[in-house]
């Protein structure tokens, strides 16, 4: 095929259809996957990078005698497709021999059929190129004109465009087609030699009209300057046990990091804090947690998964029902070795990476209390806001650092703190959950996730209530010496 | 190792089947970044630049307590940078494609074309120009190349028994075994026409100890060599095993603010992570490096002396040449505790006013960045043990899991894998612990180094005892 000739749908499953015929015995899965990327950096109205990628090929999966092989291509004729399905068969039996038991086979399943487009509202498309960079310098400006304290700007506006098409030797034959934008916006003040940032991100499935649904990029710069500012003059954290108020995009880092990793099928299997806990009440039974490839409540939410790479249709699953836990996130090996069905979440970064376990967009479900009530009602804690990473340990301990820090006294809330790490065990932290409020948002759509690959998540919910540990920052020494 | 060069020609005579064979790849590899370099020109480019890399790859991988599977690959991939225009108006395109037809060729040459037509002026859109290049050794290894599906398998197991002989609580979550052997190839219009082949073996486990209901925090190792005879997979699987029980029944830990000992990851990633950031010079003149008006004062205790060199025989960070095309070297960057040196590619360097020093980084998928290549932390005097009967009371932090803010030095998060010390001894591990502190405030309070280094893939390291970290026990 040349390149152009990937537009034509049918003549690339005419290739991997004839390729899978040639090729009986072993059980298959081919992934013709063409991703095509742009990404715009301005730093200080300077261009940094303007880059566009194109990375295509054809990944393939064999499971030989209970093991998995994998072999990829970027050639994308006949010839070079068999001799990757030779190279992922011989891998596989290679792996065999090295086992001492038999994975199991890949669970049957129905298949979707024909092309799975995501939603976009005002495509990529209907921006030039030019038009893009002069949004990114515009962007970049804003943050530099906002006030006298920023010292340095900078924007990053990236897209990736991904057309898949994926065969499998038991009946898959589809064709996904998915676009996800992303604006960042980087601000940094200084004073007296002190120097602090802010970013301000967004990240979707879609088009511009679901970059910038709630709010503009100018909108985004002007916040991002203002917080760096504010920074400068802001007071440190308590460390110590807190009752806090997390913010949907912290609710968001909570929730995919904490407990969404237990919860994958690949990792229950090896031991996590959620292996034998199904039935079990992991948290309040004001929590209902869902992991999903559609756009729950909110549209343009940034893990959104029609068709898994596994050619799966992605579902919603309820992790967590009331506090009860409920199923794990399964690919297509998992349910078979749990006995249920995929539930869609086997997801590969590019052609040449093999699929693994992947949460897509993961929440928690809105409540009935409004923010202003949450706050009124507590004494004591603070609210955090600008969830920056996270990571989680196979204890359901984690750690996440977030940018912004309020305070709250007697049901007022005070000005900005820095920002801070916190951690605790995240079943204890959900079951410590006490108001979930009533407005939904995604918020952790920029970025990726990584799990030996990356893959594009989301994340989000409500506010919630709880107790975690927050780390004190300087100033609060005198914290002291518990010993 | 083989090197082909315009400057000195071939430097080495090798004449192995694998040699060989690499000898043709870098060849033909070349052969394609000039075949575009000039067709860019032929479209307008009044400068251009091609990196061509082709990588083969063999992994075997594990997954619960089980070899998983195994996947090999074979891959191309072009980055291409034009520049348009010339000085002060001169401006700068890139695109990446993996396919070496020439309709995906000229597309992306229209689309770095584009971008550059597009694209605002810059000073610093000049490429550099050639340098002698000489070659290292010890990067290449015709016995890792030859490493089949069914090798890197059954080192793969080899690791998983060795852990699990240890103790059977151990538990393998994933692990893998990764044999590679690739070829770059630059040719740009100044006149440079490099290319180079080397080869690894990666490796590394990732688990944790159960035993009953205790589940202990996350354990990993990771290893990489270029010499087939410093394969050791056995020891990493044994160093796994008893890394990760040794974290079963944690406790609490308890608040204070003071010393602690930084186990070699730690230290790479809160300190050197930040130290280097801060040396780069992009960084220093957009302002966003705390050091940037310290050159040649004291920013780290006496002792604490820091060295990047891009040619350290057989290490995993070498190279003959970097991003650009220019050799690397070897760099003191902080010496007995006072800022040598900054350091640069092209592009930055030329905006500085500065000469460029061979750091540009990065792969063919986007335009060079300024990288480190093998760094190096001084090693000081005290064995493990007398290093902790220095600390006396405190904390050993095994790995860290948080956030170091690269700008200001501020960092805060989780002590994992890490020990509460009493009297000299480790007592027990600490759960649900959280540091925080600021690197530059306390690279001046570096008391000790141990005298063992850990190499890290490309930093060797050793433990180190700091004074003055916040420590906030959770529970």
């Amino acid at each position: 095929l040349s390149s152009s000739a990937l537009s034509s749908e049918a003549c690339v499953l005419d290739l991997l259809q004839t390729a899978l015929a040639r090729s009986p015995g072993p059980w298959l899965e081919l992934r013709l996957h063409d991703r095509r990327a742009r990404s715009i950096l301005v730093e200080d109205g300077t261009l940094e990078a303007a880059r566009v990628t194109r990375h295509c090929g054809v990944g393939v999966r064999a499971f030989v005698d209970g093991a998995w092989g994998f072999a990829s291509t970027s050639e994308l004729d006949l010839p070079a497709v068999l001799r990757a399905i030779d190279a992922a068969t011989k891998a596989a039996a290679a792996a065999a021999r090295g086992r001492r038991a038999k994975a199991a086979s890949p669970t049957s399943c129905a298949f979707p059929a024909g092309t799975w487009q995501s939603p976009a509202r005002v495509p990529l498309s209907s921006m030039s190129l030019a038009d893009k960079i002069a949004l990114v310098h515009q962007t970049d400006a804003a943050v530099k004109t906002a006030g006298t304290r920023i010292t340095s700007s900078s924007c990053k506006y990236s897209e990736l465009i991904d057309e898949k098409w994926i065969a499998t030797s038991d009946g898959a034959r589809v064709h996904v087609v998915d676009t996800k934008p992303e604006l960042r916006v980087q601000a940094v003040a200084e004073r007296d030699g002190e120097l602090q940032s802010c970013v301000e991100a967004a990240g979707h499935t879609g088009g511009f009209g679901d970059l910038f649904a709630r709010r503009s990029a100018e909108e985004m710069a002007l916040r991002a300057a203002q917080t760096a500012t504010d920074l400068l003059r802001a007071g440190y954290v308590d460390g110590g046990k807190q009752k806090v108020i997390l913010a949907p995009d912290v609710v968001g880092l909570l929730v995919h990091e904490a407990i969404g990793h237990t919860v994958e099928a690949d990792f229950v299997l090896a031991g996590s804090a959620a292996a034998g806990k199904l039935g079990q009440t992991v948290a309040s039974e004001l929590v209902t947690l869902c992991d999903s490839g559609h756009s729950e409540y909110v549209p343009g939410a940034g893990g959104v998964v029609l068709v898994d790479d596994e050619g799966v249709a992605a579902q919603k699953v309820t992790i967590i029902e009331r506090g009860i836990l409920k199923s794990y996130l399964h690919n297509r090996e998992t349910a078979a070795h749990f006995g249920v069905a995929p539930t869609g979440n086997a997801r590969a970064f590019e052609f040449d990476n093999e699929p693994l376990v992947r949460m897509r967009n993961t929440y928690i479900e809105p409540g009935s209390t409004a923010l202003a009530d949450i706050i009124a009602d507590t004494d004591e804690g603070w609210l955090l806001a600008g969830a920056k990473n996270g990571q989680a340990d196979a204890n359901a301990e984690f750690m996440f650092v977030v940018g912004e820090a309020y305070p709250v006294k007697n049901g007022k809330l005070g000005a900005l703190h820095r920002g801070t790490t916190i951690t605790g065990n995240a079943f204890d932290v959900l079951k410590s959950v006490d108001r979930v409020g009533n407005h939904f948002a995604w918020d952790l759509g920029s970025g990726y996730c990584g799990k030996g690959q990356p893959a594009k998540v989301d994340a989000g919910g409500p506010h919630l209530r709880c107790t975690a540990v927050l780390a004190g920052g300087q100033g609060t020494d005198d914290a002291g010496d518990s010993k | 190792m083989t090197t082909t060069t315009t400057f000195s020609g071939p430097l080495t005579r090798a004449s192995d089947a694998p040699t060989m064979l690499a000898r043709q790849t870098e060849q033909e590899t070349l052969d394609v970044c000039e075949t575009v370099m000039r067709r860019a020109q032929k479209k307008g480019a009044a400068q251009v630049e091609v990196w061509g890399e082709h990588a083969v790859s063999t992994n075997a991988s594990l997954e619960q307590n089980e070899v998983k599977g195994a996947a090999t690959a074979e891959h191309a991939a072009f980055g291409i940078r034009v520049i348009v225009g010339a000085g002060a108006d001169a401006r700068v395109g890139f695109c990446y494609v993996n396919r070496k037809d020439s309709a995906s060729l000229d597309e992306a040459i229209d689309d770095a074309l584009a971008i550059a037509r597009a694209a605002g002026p810059d000073l610093g859109n000049d490429l550099v120009e050639p340098r002698p290049v000489r070659a290292i050794g010890g990067l290449f290894d015709r016995r890792v190349v030859a490493l089949s599906a069914d090798d890197a398998v059954g080192l793969a197991a080899r690791m998983l028994h060795a852990a699990r002989d240890v103790d059977s609580r151990v538990s393998i979550d994933s692990g893998y075994v990764a044999v590679a052997h690739g070829t770059v190839a630059i040719a740009t219009s100044k006149g440079i026409r490099l290319a180079d082949t080397d080869s690894s073996v990666m490796w590394g486990l990732f688990g944790m100890a159960v035993d009953g209901d205790d589940v202990g925090s996350f354990e990993n190792v990771s290893e990489a060599v270029r010499d087939f005879a410093a394969i050791d997979v056995e020891k990493s699987g044994r160093e796994f095993a008893q890394r990760a029980r040794a974290l079963l029944r944690p406790r609490a830990g308890r608040s204070f603010v003071g010393p602690a000992i930084f186990a070699p990851e730690a230290f790479d990633e809160i300190f050197l992570s930040a130290l280097s950031a801060s040396v780069d010079g992009d960084a220093v003149r957009k302002g966003k490096s705390r050091l940037k008006d310290r050159l040649g004062t004291r920013i780290a205790a006496r002792g604490f002396t820091l060295v990047d060199d891009g040619t350290l025989p057989g290490g995993n960070g070498s190279a003959p040449f970097d991003r650009e095309g220019l050799p690397h070297r070897r760099t003191v960057l902080v010496g007995d505790g006072v800022l040598h040196h900054f350091v640069y590619d092209g592009r930055t360097a030329k905006r500085a006013g500065r000469p460029p020093t061979g750091h540009a980084q990065g792969s063919a998928r986007s335009l060079p960045g300024i990288g480190l290549t093998n760094v190096r932390l001084a090693p000081g005097t005290l064995s493990d043990d007398a290093l902790l009967g220095a600390l006396g009371q405190g904390l050993v932090v095994g790995r860290f899991s948080g956030n170091v803010d690269e700008v200001s030095g501020d960092f805060s998060g989780v002590a994992k894998a890490s020990f509460a010390v009493k009297n000299g001894r480790k007592t027990h591990p600490v759960q649900e612990t959280l540091i925080a502190g600021n690197v530059f405030e306390l690279l001046p309070r570096v008391v000790e180094r141990g005298s063992t280094l850990h190499r890290l893939v490309a930093v060797d390291c050793p433990a180190v005892l700091v004074d003055g970290l916040k420590v906030t026990a959770g529970a």
